[in-house]
């Protein structure tokens, strides 16, 4: 038994060892941290993003010589932590916690997604450190209340705006026929979109949510046929929105438009020419003339990625920018500082003008209206930047 | 009699649960957030070894147990209902569901069974992505919000250290032989006299307790439930390939597969001294090691003889035993 | 309305032709090694990602590509048994099936894990499209129906394989009694590996068809497989007739609980359906072949 007390206690020494490896430092870098979902379900939207904040880190602290600090009178250069909560809530959670509590984070960007942001935001809350939401945009996140986070993305529900108000100037739509896919995110923006659409005037022919695995929307089309709508509005990801507009095909529904509110180079990718006039939503495409492009490009070709193909990439990349503001805004790189600091954040992203809704968090960030014409991307609302005139009636056979 | 509980051996033991009790105390809340997962994965584990090891019945669809009393609790509790009432109905629908389960379920023989239950959870997830009324659909409960993973880490340590302490005793009663007889060959069991369908019932309620003391408590702690984070078909593997890992059967199995794989997983991603690509294929990395361990070590680690080794060096050999030394793993 | 009736059942049964082709294999491989090979969806995907990859870069037809598809995974098939289920073969049932969930398990998650890396976690199609026709009020989509043609082919094929070869023949005895078979000269060994070839093929078969009709991910392996082992337990395992006709049963009770119920009940229904068959007929709907 004795053994065993040797053992014990040498378990326990290094257990404590590794837990307390963290000592107390003095400030000598900006330490910005974060999860990514770099595998699992959501991989699929955010899975190379480490490779973007790596080359904004890169980028921040050669040409920019890092980020300059009031407090410290000079510029400290940025340390990024990136983890992998594979895309599950508890692993998020677990990261979060450990990038306050163990790398000494000043500063959180949030994870890919609400449904993981739901629950990581209250480690922001409860530790006082600031965050700032990249994707998140349930409303349930931003109306509870909380203190200690600002999100660079507006609520899901507005998502088709810049969309609607191209359809009211045009004034050649009369009906829509909505299909969702059912995951929490689709359902918030096709619930958003129907009675945005009404009260402008369109009348809702057909609506109807499908589940997330569906292989087979047989029943849907057939309905959706007899309804004959001008647009056929699909809130979904790429996968569904591949294969139900696979199958239109087949049935011969031949829509004035076709409506994908996430459409990106995998979209049109898999279904080629079928793609074309398609409409949808963007978050950022060239053309948009916001922000410091310079250095957005450079960090994009650095990293290698595609916003035609990555649509969240511009809300991640955003959120640095926040950061960015926020840190050189503040006083000091306390946290009610630069929590402060970040609220009060008004500047020109990349995503167009940023700032705050003071209660809530969220940001008056609009999705682009884009339509898919002969192998490019087009942003088509706003009409201020749009960089191709809205094709309607959809021209193909 | 007091002599036998007072002894050096136990006091050691109880000093150790001393350690864990006090740990908060003394680390950061990420390993606190840590160790409530390990004692979550340990305590389905471990349960599912019930009905998985001892009685030979792989319950492929163990977490099913997990995500209706998290259902169950949270449907409840955002209705103001205290939290004690809501864990206790959690639990009291969940036993209700295995119960009644139990019967049509426990007539499917090996593979079969495993997989019918597998299939429970797929179909839980979808009923429960539909009744959007009862269950708030795809969308999931949120529950009021609250920062407790000091309160969740001492609940999911009394509940693994019950589910443990109960795993180490049933081989010991009665009740254990019975459900070990009946893995060997149900036949010769029913000739002998047992109760076999009373028995069989019995542990698999008895497994579904843990769980869903397990599952109530975590929609409490992370404050939001969707279908998919309590019946999400990959994360029900998770416990099952973690105790398989670790040995089946064994009383050790669970613990030690939980520990194996959350160590590996915290190692692999967050060591700086790993060069990049490493991390980026880390899950690949865990694969293989699982398929070496499944290849290579067929009790699972429980058998390697340096655990074997190091357990009997330090004076646990006892608790290698239940299954490992009083029925020849070779045979299992 | 019968129109209606015609197209739904027309669509299910497309529907369920594609699950019954891959669920095939499973169930062979469980029946004849009773190993639970959860690494099969994975193949699937592996099957649609060359077909991608192959279509992307030369632009042939799919169904060429499918011609090399086949052989190509058959080898994979056999590597894939020699390197890892062989060894766990020869313990005893129970440790057999625990290992094999652990191995197999490890080897879809370093799949899933290697494939997001090297090709990116995106989604990718194929836009071979086929033109559809009406017959009668029914729309019929020619992409599906020669799906359904090569389905129902290749089903015939197996059947004959299985009952005319010595390779078949033998895969039944080792079905109907294994250590008989043994006894009298079949090499169990060999016929084991080779079942796993023809299995894997059939899944990477069915990944042609799927990324034809849909869109591969390095993730959507385990989804799959847990539909095809609901399919294999519905139909029974190692029976050809059983898988189709479970696969058809799924796929038409999804498309009818979708029309009347709404679309989202079609796959609930799906799986109550395979429940309760599971519950009434245990050894699912038909025995071995």
């Amino acid at each position: 038994m004795r053994k065993g007390w040797i053992v014990f206690v040498l378990a326990a020494a290094v257990f404590l060892g590794t837990v307390q490896a963290t000592l107390a430092q003095e400030k000598k870098e900006i330490v910005v941290g974060m999860t990514l979902c770099l595998t699992g379900r959501y991989a699929v939207d955010v899975g190379t993003f480490d490779k973007m904040v790596k080359a904004w880190e890169n980028y921040v602290n050669t040409k920019q010589g890092g980020l300059y600090v009031k407090a410290y009178k000079k510029k400290l250069p940025v340390r990024t932590i990136i983890y992998d909560d594979k895309s599950d809530q508890a692993t998020a959670v677990k990261f979060y916690e450990r990038l306050v509590t163990v790398d000494k984070c000043d500063i959180l960007i949030g994870p890919k997604s609400s449904p993981i942001t739901f629950p990581v935001t209250s480690v922001p809350e409860k530790y006082h450190i600031p965050m700032v939401l990249a994707t998140a945009n349930t409303p349930a996140i931003f109306n509870r209340g909380f203190k200690w986070f600002v999100g660079v993305n507006n609520l899901s529900t507005a998502w088709s705006d810049a969309y609607f108000e191209l359809l009211d100037s045009e004034k050649q739509v009369k009906t829509i026929g909505y299909v969702a896919e059912d995951t929490p995110h689709t359902r918030e923006v096709y619930e958003g979109a129907i009675p945005n659409a009404e009260k402008r005037g369109y009348k809702t022919v057909f609506q109807e949510i499908a589940p997330a695995g569906t292989t087979d929307f047989t029943s849907i089309l057939l309905k959706l046929k007899a309804a004959d709508p001008d647009v056929i509005y699909v809130s979904s990801f790429t996968p569904f929105g591949v294969t139900f507009k696979k199958q239109t095909k087949e049935f011969g529904l031949k829509p004035r438009e076709w409506h994908f509110t996430h459409f990106d180079k995998s979209f049109s990718g898999a279904l080629g020419k079928d793609a074309n006039y398609v409409t949808g939503e963007h978050q950022w495409l060239p053309g948009m003339p916001y922000g410091n492009l310079k250095k957005w490009h450079a960090i994009l070709n650095e990293a290698k990625i595609d916003p035609e193909e990555y649509l969240d990439v511009s809300l991640h990349y955003g959120a640095l920018e926040v950061a960015e503001v926020g840190i050189e805004k503040s006083e000091s790189l306390k946290p009610d500082d630069l929590m402060k600091a970040l609220k009060e954040v008004n500047f020109v992203s990349i995503m167009g003008p940023m700032y705050f809704d003071q209660a809530q968090g969220h940001s008056f960030f609009k999705q682009m209206a884009a339509q898919y014409i002969d192998g490019k991307y087009y942003i088509i609302s706003p009409r201020k930047y749009a960089t191709h005139k809205h094709v309607y009636p959809n021209p193909a056979p | 009699m007091f002599k036998r509980w007072v002894n050096p051996f136990n006091g050691f033991w109880i000093l150790v649960l001393a350690f864990i009790l006090l740990l908060p105390r003394f680390i950061d809340p990420y390993w606190v957030v840590f160790l409530l997962l390990l004692f979550m994965y340990i305590g389905i584990g471990a349960s599912f070894n019930i009905t998985a090891g001892y009685l030979g019945y792989v319950n492929l669809g163990h977490y099913v147990f997990f995500g209706i009393s998290a259902y169950g609790f949270s449907i409840l509790y955002v209705k103001g209902v205290p939290f004690i009432l809501c864990l206790a109905t959690g639990v009291l629908v969940t036993l209700i569901f295995a119960t009644l389960i139990s019967y049509p379920f426990l007539r499917l023989k090996g593979g079969y069974f495993a997989l019918a239950n597998f299939g429970l959870i797929k179909l839980f997830e979808l009923v429960a992505g539909s009744l959007r009324n009862f269950t708030g659909g795809t969308q999931g409960i949120t529950l009021p919000p609250g920062y407790r993973p000091y309160q969740t880490y001492y609940i999911f340590l009394a509940v693994s250290l019950l589910t443990v302490i109960v795993c180490y005793w049933i081989p010991k009663w009665k009740f254990g032989l019975a459900l070990f007889s009946i893995r060997e060959d149900e036949e010769v069991a029913t000739a002998f006299g047992i109760h076999v369908n009373r028995k069989k019932m019995a542990a698999y309620v008895l497994s579904s307790v843990f769980p869903a003391l397990l599952g109530g408590t975590y929609a409490w702690y992370s404050a939001f439930i969707d279908p998919e984070v309590v019946f999400g078909t990959d994360k029900a593997l998770f416990p099952v390939t973690m105790v398989m890992l670790g040995g089946t059967g064994t009383f050790l199995g669970p613990i030690i597969g939980g520990v194996f794989m959350m160590i590996i997983e915290e190692l692999l991603w967050t060591s700086t001294w790993l060069p990049v690509w490493i991390k980026s294929l880390h899950l690949t990395m865990l694969g293989l090691i699982l398929a070496a361990v499944g290849i290579f070590s067929p009790g699972g680690l429980v058998t390697l003889p340096p655990f074997a080794k190091f357990f009997n060096w330090v004076g646990l050999g006892r608790f290698l035993g239940a299954s490992h030394k009083s029925l020849k793993l070779d045979q299992m | 309305m019968l129109t209606i009736f015609i197209q739904l059942i027309l669509a299910g049964v497309l529907q369920g032709g594609t699950y019954a082709l891959a669920a095939f294999g499973l169930s062979l491989i469980f029946c004849i090694a009773e190993v639970l090979n959860i690494t099969h969806g994975e193949f699937l995907m592996l099957g649609g990602l060359v077909t991608y990859i192959l279509f992307s870069t030369t632009g042939w037809n799919p169904f060429i590509i499918l011609l090399i598809v086949i052989p190509l995974f058959i080898f994979v098939g056999l590597v894939y048994q020699k390197a890892f289920i062989k060894p766990i073969l020869n313990r005893p049932p129970r440790q057999l099936f625990f290992s094999s969930i652990v191995v197999t398990v490890g080897i879809a998650t370093a799949i899933e894990d290697t494939t997001s890396f090297i090709w990116g976690p995106t989604v990718k199609g194929v836009s071979y499209a086929m033109p559809a026709f009406m017959a009668g009020g029914v729309v019929i989509s020619s992409l599906r129906l020669t799906i359904l043609v090569l389905i129902i082919a290749l089903t015939i094929f197996l059947h004959f394989y299985l009952k005319k070869t010595f390779l078949g023949k033998a895969i039944r005895a080792i079905l109907q009694n294994r250590e008989g078979a043994a006894v009298i000269g079949i090499n169990v060994p060999r016929v084991i590996t080779f079942v796993f070839g023809i299995a894997i093929g059939l899944a990477a078969v069915a990944g042609v068809f799927y990324v034809l009709q849909f869109t591969i991910g390095p993730y959507i392996g385990l989804p799959l497989t847990i539909r095809y082992i609901a399919i294999v337990m519905l139909g029974g395992s190692g029976s050809l007739i059983g898988s189709l006709v479970g696969g058809l049963i799924l796929g038409v009770a999804e498309t009818f609980a979708g029309f009347f119920l709404g679309a989202h009940w079609s796959l609930a229904v799906a799986f109550f359906a395979l429940v309760m068959v599971l519950l009434l007929k245990p050894e699912g709907l038909f025995r071995h072949v």
